[in-house]
């Protein structure tokens, strides 16, 4: 059985959408097939990780809105470029879907987990869930389909600890009403530049005040790579695989297998599409 | 050239700027706290515990047999068995303090120390803490390299790596002993110091 992540923040530009498609690719360079589903309308995962596979029949959409017209799960899951990973596109247009997914909650907001839960389990060692920057319908969705919240601070940023505090009472409350399962997975220090004393006295309060169990270990530096990266429209393992960035997501993601060692179990694994 | 008076005024602005922040953090610890109550496991508690006991710095559990002076000069007396048992056996049974519930030592993995590498005289360590905590990495080598025995003491804040070179012979008597477990007791309140030792000399 695989685990489901979602990873979580307020604020924007601390490098969520950077983390669930790097950290997939990393995963998928160590032989695990990881599935990436986009649950921030601005699609910036899917044009990342699809960026060759425009013509794409179903998408995020149809979930959301229950208009799959019994179309089997695995039509809505694309093979990403990338080795391993696959990605369940969006689309803009999904976000026009919020004020019927609020009216009609809180059902609508457990359609995802529905819909998805009970297939990737068994075919994905690692769901990795891409939010937007905001605490709406679609962050609810994907903490009530998820197991385990991360959430990413922007190392030096204040108003991104703000987020962190306002993610993390989220997810107390969605634990607390409809996703017992769910759980506080760890905090990721992103954009760690250790030139600027703001940036070295943020992590090292960070460290100090979290526990053990509580922050990940691996911290991303902050590198220009993913900027290059991003512009090229690839991963930075596929843009340079020996920048400092692409280091931290390595470690990162054995850090992330030495936590669940033992838990991702796959079960069967019947011939999905290409990998 | 920038002026080194300028710099040390800028240094104190950002780091003054920065107050907030800690107590942003330390909300955000609660409120993951409180998500993480009742998901976590005991062992993870404990770890938690005494990760959150080293600002606080509990009362160190009283009935510690090996801190006592009457214990340690019996292990002396007789090195026939082993020095942590007869320590234990022949210290006086302290009631422990009404006031604060007794805690428990924690081993180094409670702790968030784990021995990379022990051959006796250098043992590499990885503490949790260190991790770019140049405050720790500054005084924990300072004071270790007091304790009788120890030759030489090497942090890094970057990897949290700690490498003590030391003298068996020297690290084996009881005052070297002591004085160990007073500087860890500084950082680790609960830590088992025994434990190190005994991995410090192979026991």
């Amino acid at each position: 059985m695989g685990v489901v992540i979602a990873i979580v923040n307020n604020k924007g530009g601390v490098g969520k959408t950077t983390a669930a498609c790097n950290l997939a690719h990393a995963m998928g360079l160590r032989d695990r097939r990881v599935l990436v589903v986009d649950l921030d309308p601005q699609c910036n995962a899917t044009s990342l990780l699809l960026s060759k596979h425009p013509d794409r029949q179903h998408n995020l959409y149809e979930l959301l809105a229950d208009e799959t017209r019994g179309t089997p799960i695995s039509r809505f899951i694309y093979p990403s470029s990338y080795a391993g990973v696959f990605c369940l596109p969006n689309i803009p247009e999904t976000a026009s879907l919020e004020p019927e997914l609020i009216f009609s909650s809180p059902n609508s907001l457990l359609r995802v987990r529905h819909h998805l839960r009970d297939y990737v389990l068994r075919h994905f060692d690692f769901v990795i869930i891409d939010t937007p920057p905001n605490l709406g319908t679609f962050v609810l969705c994907g903490l009530n389909t998820a197991d385990f919240a991360l959430v990413p601070v922007k190392a030096g940023s204040a108003f991104s600890v703000a987020g962190l505090l306002k993610a993390v009472r989220l997810i107390n409350e969605v634990r607390i009403q409809d996703n017992k399962n769910l759980k506080f997975l760890r905090v990721l220090i992103n954009c760690v530049d250790k030139r600027t004393l703001i940036s070295r006295a943020f992590t090292e309060q960070l460290f100090r005040t979290f526990r053990e169990n509580q922050v990940f270990r691996t911290s991303i530096p902050g590198n220009t790579a993913f900027e290059q990266a991003e512009a090229a429209g690839v991963t930075i393992f596929r843009y340079n695989p020996r920048a400092p960035g692409a280091r931290a997501f390595r470690e990162l993601a054995q850090e992330l297998l030495d936590i669940f060692a033992g838990e991702t179990l796959p079960a069967e694994r019947p011939h999905h599409a290409q990998s | 050239m920038p002026n080194p008076e300028d710099q040390k005024k800028k240094r104190r602005t950002v780091l003054e700027g920065f107050n907030n922040v800690p107590k942003l953090l330390e909300e955000a610890r609660q409120a993951v706290d409180e998500v993480s109550m009742g998901v976590q496991d005991q062992g993870a508690e404990a770890t938690a515990a005494a990760t959150r006991g080293r600002k606080t710095g509990p009362k160190r559990q009283t009935a510690l047999p090996r801190k006592t002076s009457a214990g340690l000069e019996g292990r002396q007396k007789k090195p026939s068995s082993s020095p942590v048992s007869q320590a234990k056996a022949k210290a006086p049974a302290i009631p422990p303090d009404t006031d604060t519930p007794a805690r428990p030592l924690l081993g180094l993995g409670e702790c968030g120390i784990r021995v990379k590498h022990a051959i006796p005289g250098r043992i590499r360590l990885r503490l949790h803490k260190m991790l770019h905590n140049d405050t720790l990495a500054e005084e924990l080598p300072a004071l270790l390299a007091a304790v009788p025995g120890v030759t030489a003491v090497e942090a890094s804040t970057a990897t949290g790596s700690l490498l003590i070179t030391f003298n068996p012979g020297d690290m084996a008597a009881v005052k070297a002993r002591q004085k160990l477990d007073g500087v860890m007791h500084r950082f680790f309140p609960r830590l088992d110091t025994e434990s190190l030792v005994r991995r410090m000399l192979g026991e």
